[in-house]
């Protein structure tokens, strides 16, 4: 019998092979634009990952619907399956990257932790910008995606490649569960 | 002995001099690089006038032909000067010992281009200003002792 996260990640890759591609190096470099853009307009790096975070958000509301059709998962049962969802499938047909979870302080909390990002590369953080977090919209995707699956969630780059780490971690903090709203429901 | 020397003291040292050279005859980097033993070796604060000479002689020679890559496009005592011009008009240059084959040269040269587009993907690199990427310099200083030192 083949366990769940095996199950997960096969359901990734086949995933992935089903999505159009784009070329990375086009990807990496838009990707570079708007940052720099944003740098330029805002000239605070707080604001700048603030802005990255909400434009990730907004992808991220309806990244979800994609993410859904296309792999046919259903509801998770529990926080670890959401987590490995993210990481095993979500990672892997979006981003063509493997991803790992760990589990965090408590129930609630978890990380993703991830290595050749296509957003970073070719990318070099000048010294004034070490307290930029560059990848900062896929924490917004990650937070945009489950608050439409009625999950509140805060998200954080704890760590980054382009930061001297090994990996790149983004640490996961449930904060709250919605209740689901039905419209119009029959009496 | 060494013309214009001064008062300062000039030993035999392995060493080959790169110039990058932007839009606008910028200098946008240099380094003294490992390399074979060349009798003469021009003082620091000529360096840099060495390689900027023979800019003249390379615009002469960039349309000459079709290749990136110029070979000898000037010679200072008898050291001559290679030079490579990259498809966005960057500009290196080699001050070198003529001990140097001219394969070593090309091929380094093409590694350094390299290199050199790596930076340029960097979106936090400006076009045309020094290159302070401590992977660029290490990556190029690697390259000449794989190509120069053998």
């Amino acid at each position: 019998a083949m366990s769940l996260h095996t199950k997960m990640a096969r359901l990734g890759d086949s995933t992935f092979s089903t999505m159009e591609k784009v070329n990375s190096e086009l990807l990496a470099m838009t990707y570079g634009a708007l940052v720099t853009t944003l740098i330029k307009d805002f000239q605070d790096v707080k604001v700048v990952n603030t802005e990255l975070e909400k434009m990730g958000y907004n992808i991220g509301v309806r990244l979800i619907d994609e993410f859904l059709a296309k792999t046919g998962v259903t509801q998770c049962r529990n926080l670890k399956e959401t987590a490995h969802s993210i990481a095993k499938i979500g990672f892997k047909m979006f981003l063509g990257i493997n991803a790992e979870v760990t589990w965090g302080a408590d129930a609630r909390q978890f990380s993703i932790e991830f290595k050749g990002n296509p957003l970073i590369e070719f990318v070099e953080l000048p010294e004034k910008f070490k307290n930029l977090d560059y990848s900062n919209l896929l924490c917004g995707v990650i937070r945009g995606a489950l608050h439409m699956v009625q999950m509140v969630v805060t998200t954080e780059l704890r760590k980054s490649e382009l930061k001297g780490d090994p990996v790149s971690e983004i640490y996961v903090t449930l904060k709250q569960h919605l209740a689901e709203k039905f419209k119009g429901e029959d009496d | 002995f060494f013309l214009g020397c001064g008062a300062q003291i000039c030993r035999k040292s392995p060493m080959v001099y790169i110039a990058i050279v932007g839009k606008g005859d910028v200098l946008i980097y240099e380094a003294k690089l490992p390399g074979p033993s060349s009798g003469k070796v021009p003082p620091e604060n000529q360096l840099q006038f060495i390689v900027h000479q023979a800019l003249d002689s390379l615009d002469h020679k960039t349309w000459s032909g079709t290749s990136m890559y110029l070979k000898q496009v000037d010679t200072f005592n008898k050291m001559p000067v290679s030079a490579f011009v990259t498809a966005g008009h960057i500009k290196f240059m080699l001050l070198h010992s003529s001990s140097l084959e001219e394969n070593a040269i090309k091929q380094f040269f093409y590694e350094v281009y390299r290199l050199y587009i790596k930076v340029a993907m960097n979106p936090f690199y400006l076009k045309n200003t020094p290159i302070t990427s401590s992977a660029f310099n290490d990556r190029v200083r690697t390259s000449a002792r794989n190509f120069f030192m053998r």
